[in-house]
């Protein structure tokens, strides 16, 4: 299974008794552990663009997040300006950890797996982060990042930086399922329900030969075929 | 996974905004609401906070308390106790607190001038 660092990630642990309801009314999926191990969500602006992603979940009691942001202190800043009067603390062991993105094709959905120094993060069926402490030495890397591209736009995987950005809402970049239909009251609600029921500014990620394709549309260049997003 | 439980956590320092003195009025319908949520009984306080969450950023949250763990600047207001967390205020200097007599979408509302923007129902506001 090919490994790749992924230092664009943070690792962030939410403690105090208000810290679900905290991340529920930031983000665009219902935060309910009772029925999943790995909650996939999106903190979003009030205009429901993308500010970040957390792949949320527990360990030992500890609600972590690992987070995926454009800009981490814009993030922290937002985060710490609306803990106000809830109890809520955040801390950053990103320095202490070593994130790795593994790639395959994998069969169990959503499982965190953890033997006390090395945590298993399956967010999907297709991939998965590995957590483990600076302490040890890290884990062979595979180098071979167009690998990962070309296999990324063979799955059909929005990717940060690329899809995911800071200028796309979740219904114009592939991550309409991090959005939960039936949720109410939180930022950038209003926006995608408008979309969604208006069915208006909806737009879809596929893959396209590269000789068929216009440069400037491209998402994600792979070696033969790339990632583009149409209006629907 | 190293989650730093001691000395190697790094803790984020969360900048609380500095307290302001909140000024804020009532109208007589609101007045009237609560005077009869009341009663004869000025023991209990009205606490105005402020949550995160809400379409917009943050939510209003209104409670009747008689006191609060919370660290509060206490207004008086015709013969009301009103609570205000200090750490909300910057964001609730300057309302009205208003009631509204409707069959849908009723109740008590708050206009605020440094809200940027609110939310359709009302409860939210950046």
């Amino acid at each position: 299974m090919p490994r790749l660092a992924f230092d664009k990630a943070s690792l962030l642990i939410f403690s105090g008794d208000d810290r679900y309801r905290f991340i529920d009314g930031l983000s665009s999926n219902k935060i309910d552990f009772s029925t999943q191990e790995i909650i996939n969500t999106l903190v979003l602006t009030t205009k429901a663009k993308i500010m970040a992603q957390l792949h949320l979940f527990m360990l030992n009691d500890m609600l972590i997040s690992i987070t995926i942001s454009e800009n981490n202190d814009e993030l922290m800043s937002y985060l710490n300006s609306k803990i106000l009067t809830q109890n809520v603390s955040i801390n950053d062991v990103s320095k202490l950890n070593y994130i790795d993105l593994v790639y395959d094709e994998g069969h169990n959905f959503a499982t965190v797996s953890n033997d006390g120094e090395f945590t298993s993060v399956r967010v999907s069926n297709l991939y998965s982060f590995d957590i483990y402490s600076k302490k040890h030495k890290r884990l062979p890397l595979s180098l071979d990042y167009q690998a990962f591209t070309d296999w990324r736009v063979a799955k059909l995987i929005p990717w940060h930086g690329y899809e995911i950005t800071s200028k796309a809402n979740p219904y114009q970049c592939g991550l309409d399922y991090q959005v939960h239909e039936s949720k109410g009251c939180y930022t950038g609600q209003e926006v995608l329900t408008r979309m969604r029921s208006r069915s208006k500014g909806m737009r879809e990620l596929f893959v396209i030969a590269n000789e068929e394709v216009d440069n400037q549309k491209i998402t994600t260049k792979g070696t033969k075929q790339s990632l583009a997003i149409r209006m629907i | 996974m190293d989650c730093g439980t001691c000395e190697s956590a790094s803790p984020i320092v969360v900048q609380m905004p500095e307290a302001v003195n909140v000024e804020l009025t009532i109208t007589e319908n609101a007045q009237s609401m609560l005077e009869q949520a009341f009663g004869d009984d000025r023991s209990m306080a009205l606490l105005v906070g402020v949550l995160s969450g809400g379409c917009s950023g943050y939510m209003y949250d209104l409670q009747i308390v008689e006191q609060t763990e919370i660290d509060c600047q206490e207004l008086a207001i015709s013969g009301f106790r009103i609570l205000v967390p200090n750490s909300s205020s910057h964001l609730l200097n300057g309302i009205e607190i208003d009631y509204e007599d409707r069959l849908m979408g009723g109740g008590f509302k708050i206009n605020n001038p440094n809200a940027k923007s609110s939310c359709g129902c009302g409860e939210s506001f950046a």
